[in-house]
């Protein structure tokens, strides 16, 4: 047993999923203000959990949304900035924690630098579309639904061939 | 060193353990290779050729070795053609030698080679073709192949690592580690790959010192140094081919698939540093066991204590034959004499040298310059070398030894490079091709570069890694470099194989593996074959695991000696990855067993699964096929299933339409541009159909779209299509429509799709939804839809069918798909899977991907209609072209057999009759349909044979039948519609 790579998955469904999609053009100023502007760009909540995600251009990701996040949202519909569509469904969560979390991330991805200078990143896991972010010391990511269920079987393959010491 | 007592070697452990090999004990130590084992207790036949099973022993001491390749482990669980040179044993390990029949020591098909008639370069193709190649084929397969693959070989999974680094290294040889420690000093984040369990490379067995310290200290004291500045070194790890600065590196620790690793390395800069592998030199009957090259037998003693013989003759081309015959003298072995190829002290000769050699002399070894070994004597292994004079023919003599150590020189493993956009380029003073021009972000450095001596080697490393480092970004200096002193140049001069007659070459063995001669090579000119590429496929010279490492360069000096040009001339074959073998278990990486393929899954998916339903993969989506509990294969229980939609009603999981929200200002405009027909005529609370064309005007995708409001639409996609549409319409929005309001979104997962079909649909939902069906929902008309709630979860109900039936699909959030599936269920309604789905529609001749194979237009699908609207589309403009509009374009028809009663298949072609060889069209679908009685089908025809009543023949030779079928309208059933709109 490798206690360098232990690690836990934990899974569950966010309630609520709004994905923002702005559309070419100036924007509000409160968006600067108040939102990740740069794709990668993270707003964080309590606990640092990632509460507005910036995950592609023009687009970002709102898992359970407080109602301050989503007061922001609609205040920028309403400005004509973009639309907001109601995604709950679409993203499943899961977090990997522990010691090894990173090192069963880099099986798919090189992960540390793809987060080295981004809050969070829009990526193929094992196959998979996901959402990328950092949680204090975990990970966070947000996994379309229909591949949930065979990437979490994958990811708990390569948890326990890191555990056994490979 | 005493017999019986432990042998030394720096990688050796003095524990004792024991293994097998063809089934008889031997002891070993721990740390020991299965070729220095085998060698340290006296074994020298360690294989056979795969063509003539020749006897064949240890070449090497490294990956590249052609000869003792062994199967490991009992059945089933047994890894083929592992290269006893970097096997580390295990106790109790059981090897196996390979290509052989019934021993190694008796060999059947051995005889082949009986009276020197061997197969020549292309032997199969000119032979085995009377009466025909089939009769001889299966022994022929029995005979080739090296080893046999394992039936059913169970591995434990591989480990994948994703590194980023600043500098990569590839080799922990001198240069390799200089490299290493100037990147790191400059402050880079270095990773480095080592194909070897430990690091150092030659330094672990030539003499010299480096900053004063000897070879061991100094690796000691440079890996303390890395490791402190936070290098990662990976040992028994082989970067093995570089994908546009993706490095793949390979771990197999031990020399045995087992718990390996694949790296993938993207370093912002690379040093390449693999050093060289030793070339033979080629005489006749050079493959006997006991002949080797000098090195490897240096490496046996040195990591082993394993003696390669005890009378050894050594023969090479340059001035290190003489410190290495010093070093195995002092190992124990008798060094009986050195055959020099060279002129003696010729200009240039070093004091050292002539010192050295002196020596030797006065120890008794015979030291002959301007003479060659022109063959090893010896049935089934070497008992003398024959040695002869390069200037005079015919004067040979025989010395008596047991082993003859050869050394042709280095020829830098320059491979990786070659796979990726580097050069290479001939070296006269080394006699081979050393690395060109490389990508910027990658270097080489040392042996590659054709520095061989420790000096030159530890310079050349440590200014590629600063200047690695310093194109990193890396703003620390290096230092100074090594300093090394101990070797000086080997003074190479080249010499590919000792003169021979027409006869003899055919036993001057230039590639092992594959038993290519000199005849091969000459024999392959005569016939035409005179590119380097072309000898190579043609007599199989530098295939195989060894890839030609020890015999690409000697073959391709060989070649040009006999088409009298310069080797720089010939030039070698193309290198291809891996570098080194690998299994195929680790190339598939996580790609195995259940992940050999992603699949998706529907909130549903549980339910199929636990309730009998076949679920099998259409594209990704894992799909219900049919319900076992209808029958006990696809066809009986989709007949069950669709004809109880008919006649009751039906349940089927569509949540694998792709569902793409488009909205904002624009939304209707953009998809009045991607779509045949247009959006911004739907109202709000209708649904239309709808077509995509590609844009050459063939149709790309079809589906309803619904508006959700003024600025908000739902495009439903074709299951298999959903992310294709995605990326279709998002390149769309992203280049013609950027900047406009408008945008996509991938909905596809947040809304679970329930369709119901059949005449009890309406009064099934109105007892599961209660109130809620009377309002909205009850009085919806056909492509009409509303919203409305489902136990207080969003619920969009529409009214539509796919099935000729009054259908309804519900959108529902899949947190209530399976209890409003059950609720569906309890009312009295079964589901269908996808063979049932497929007779319902092909019975009222709806399109499916057979049909809408992206070759068809409007058109040919019966859609002109559609395209008289008079939309402008994307593609609309080449719909237009004269040939889409030829009486040879496809239409789309119905087919029935001309009996009643025939069965024909999808994929038929058909014929306007049983004598005709020239198809006029194709059977896209065919479906036994429970409701009419008889099989039906959709055709692709040309439009001249197209007329309703027609007779044609469904030719099916793949299943041997002839089918006679009639042209019929595609709209097979209830082609008034009028119970869908009821």
């Amino acid at each position: 047993m490798n206690s360098n790579n232990t690690c836990r998955v934990e899974h569950a469904a966010p309630r609520i999923a709004l994905e923002f999609i702005a559309f070419g053009g100036p924007r509000p100023e409160f968006i600067a203000v108040s939102w990740p502007t740069t794709p990668g760009g993270v707003r964080r909540g309590a606990l640092q959990r990632p509460e507005l995600l910036h995950f592609a251009p023009d687009r970002w990701l709102a898992p359970d949304p407080a109602a301050e996040v989503t007061a922001l949202l609609r205040a920028a519909v309403d400005a004509g900035a973009g639309v907001l569509v109601d995604a709950t469904g679409k993203w499943e969560e899961l977090v990997i924690a522990g010691p090894g979390a990173a090192r069963l991330l880099a099986s798919a991805i090189a992960v540390e630098a793809v987060l080295e200078r981004r809050g969070c990143a829009a990526v193929t896991l094992f196959d998979c579309p996901a959402v990328l972010a950092r949680q204090n010391e975990d990970f966070v990511l947000w996994v379309q639904s229909s591949y949930a269920a065979d990437f979490v079987a994958t990811v708990e393959r390569f948890r326990k061939t890191l555990q056994r010491g490979a | 060193m005493s017999a019986g007592s432990p042998r030394r070697g720096t990688r050796l452990g003095p524990e004792p353990l024991s293994f097998t090999f063809d089934g008889r004990s031997y002891t070993a130590q721990a740390g020991d290779s299965a070729a220095s084992a085998l060698l340290a207790n006296g074994v020298r036949l360690m294989g056979r050729s795969v063509k003539y099973r020749r006897a064949r022993g240890l070449l090497s001491a490294g990956p590249e070795e052609p000869n003792a390749l062994f199967t490991v482990g009992t059945a089933p669980q047994v890894i083929p053609n592992v290269a006893a040179s970097q096997l580390l044993l295990r106790e109790g390990m059981a090897l196996r030698s390979q290509n052989r029949w019934p021993s190694l020591g008796f060999d059947l098909a051995s005889l082949l080679q009986a009276g020197g008639g061997f197969f020549g370069a292309g032997f199969y193709y000119k032979t085995f073709m009377w009466p025909s190649w089939r009769t001889y084929e299966s022994l022929i397969r029995r005979l080739a192949g090296l080893g046999e693959a394992p039936g059913a070989c169970e591995l434990p999974p591989v480990a994948i690592e994703h590194i980023s680094c600043d500098v990569m290294i590839a080799g922990a040889g001198p240069a390799g580690l200089a490299a290493a420690r100037a990147a790191t000093r400059a402050g880079a984040r270095v990773v480095v790959c080592e194909g070897e369990p430990v690091c150092g490379g030659e330094l672990e067995f030539e003499p010299g010192t480096i900053d004063g310290h000897n070879g061991a200290s100094w690796i000691a004291i440079t890996l303390t140094e890395l490791a402190a500045l936070g290098a990662r070194v990976l040992t028994s790890t082989t970067v093995v081919t570089d994908n546009s600065g993706e490095f793949i590196a390979h771990a197999e620790p031990g020399g045995l698939p087992g718990g390996n690793t694949v790296y993938h390395i993207r370093p912002h800069a690379a040093v390449m540093a693999p050093g060289a592998i030793e070339r033979p030199i080629v005489f006749c009957d050079n493959d006997r066991p006991g002949v080797m090259l000098l090195g490897a037998a240096e490496r046996c003693l040195a990591r082993y204590g394993a003696r390669a013989g005890r009378d050894l003759v050594l023969f090479a081309n340059h001035d290190r034959v003489y410190a290495a015959a010093q070093r195995l003298t002092a190992g124990g072995m008798r060094v009986r004499a050195i055959v020099d190829t060279r002129p003696a002290d010729a200009p240039g000769t070093d004091s050292a040298t002539r010192a050295l050699r002196a020596s030797l002399l006065a120890r008794g070894v015979e030291c002959l310059a301007e003479h060659a070994v022109i063959a090893a004597e010896g049935r089934g292994a070497v008992r003398a070398a024959r040695i002869a004079p390069l200037a005079a023919a015919g004067s040979s003599r025989r010395i008596p030894c047991d082993t003859i150590l050869v050394s042709g020189g280095w020829s830098p493993a320059i491979h990786v490079g070659l796979h990726d956009g580097g050069a290479r380029h001939f070296e006269p003073t080394v006699g081979a091709f050393v690395a060109g021009a490389q990508p910027e972000r990658r270097d080489y450095a040392g042996a590659a570069n054709g520095r061989l001596e420790l000096a030159a080697v530890l310079e050349d490393g440590h200014a590629a890694g600063a200047r690695a480092a310093s194109r990193a970004g890396a703003k620390g200096s290096p230092g100074a470099a090594p300093r090394g002193l101990g070797d000086t140049a080997p003074r190479l001069a080249p010499f590919a194989r000792s003169p021979a007659s027409a006869s003899a070459e055919k036993r001057q063995f230039i590639d092992l593996q594959n038993d290519v001669t000199v005849a091969d090579l000459r024999t392959a000119l005569a016939e035409g074959f005179i590119d380097i590429e072309h000898v190579k496929r043609y007599t199989t010279l530098g295939i195989g695991t060894d890839q030609g490492r020890t015999s690409a360069v000697l073959g391709a000096a060989i070649l040009a000696e006999l088409k009298g040009e310069t080797l720089a001339a010939v030039g070698t074959s193309r290198n291809r990855p891996p570098y080194q073998p690998m299994t195929l278990h680790s190339i598939a990486g996580f790609h195995v067993g259940a992940s050999v393929m992603v699949a998706r899954r529907t909130p549903l998916h549980d339910w199929h699964a636990a309730h009998g339903g076949m679920l099998e993969p259409m594209g990704l989506w894992m799909r219900p096929r049919y319900y076992r509990t209808n029958g006990a294969n696809p066809f009986d229980a989709a007949v069950v299933e669709a004809r109880r939609v008919r006649s009751h009603g039906g349940i089927a999981d569509g949540s694998t339409l792709g569902k793409l929200e488009v909205a904002g200002p624009d939304a209707a405009a953009f998809l009045d541009f991607l779509y045949l027909s247009k959006a911004s005529t739907i109202k709000v609370g209708r649904s239309k159909y709808m077509v995509n064309l590609r844009e050459d005007g063939c149709v790309l995708d079809d589906g309803l779209v619904l508006r959700l409001a003024n600025q908000r639409f739902l495009a439903t996609t074709g299951s298999g299509h959903g992310t294709h549409m995605l990326s279709h319409f998002e390149y769309y929005r992203a280049t013609g429509w950027a900047g406009r309001g408008v945008s996509v979104t991938d909905v596809t997962e947040a809304w679970a799709v329930i369709v119901v079909a059949g005449p009890r649909s309406r009064a099934a939902l109105g007892q599961v939804l209660g109130t809620a069906w009377q309002t909205p929902f009850g009085r919806l008309a056909h492509m009409e839809f509303a919203d409305g709630q489902f136990g207080g979860h969003e619920l969009r109900v529409l009214r539509a069918s796919f099935s000729g039936e009054l259908a309804f699909e519900l959108h529902c959030r899949p947190a209530i798909a399976v209890p409003l599936w059950e609720a569906l269920v309890a009312a009295g309604l079964a589901p269908y899977g996808l063979e049932a789905l497929d007779i319902l529609r092909v019975e009222k001749g709806y399109l499916a991907g057979s049909e809408l194979n992206g070759q068809t237009t409007p058109f040919d699908l019966g859609m002109a209609a559609l395209v008289k609207l008079g939309n402008p589309c994307l593609g609309r403009e080449l719909l237009d072209r004269p040939a889409f509009h030829e009486a040879s374009r496809p239409r789309l028809v119905g087919l029935r057999a001309a009996d009643g009663r025939a069965q024909f298949q999808g994929g038929a072609q058909l014929t306007t009759d049983a004598a005709s060889r020239r198809p006029c069209g194709y059977i896209t679908s065919s479906v036994f349909s429970p409701t009419l009685g008889e099989w039906l089908g959709l055709a692709l025809l040309a439009r001249d044979h197209a007329a309703e009543g027609r007779l044609l023949v469904a030719r099916d030779p793949l299943r041997g039948s002839d089918t006679p079928v009639r042209v019929v309208s595609p709209v097979h059933f209830d082609p008034s519609s009028e119970r869908m709109k009821a």
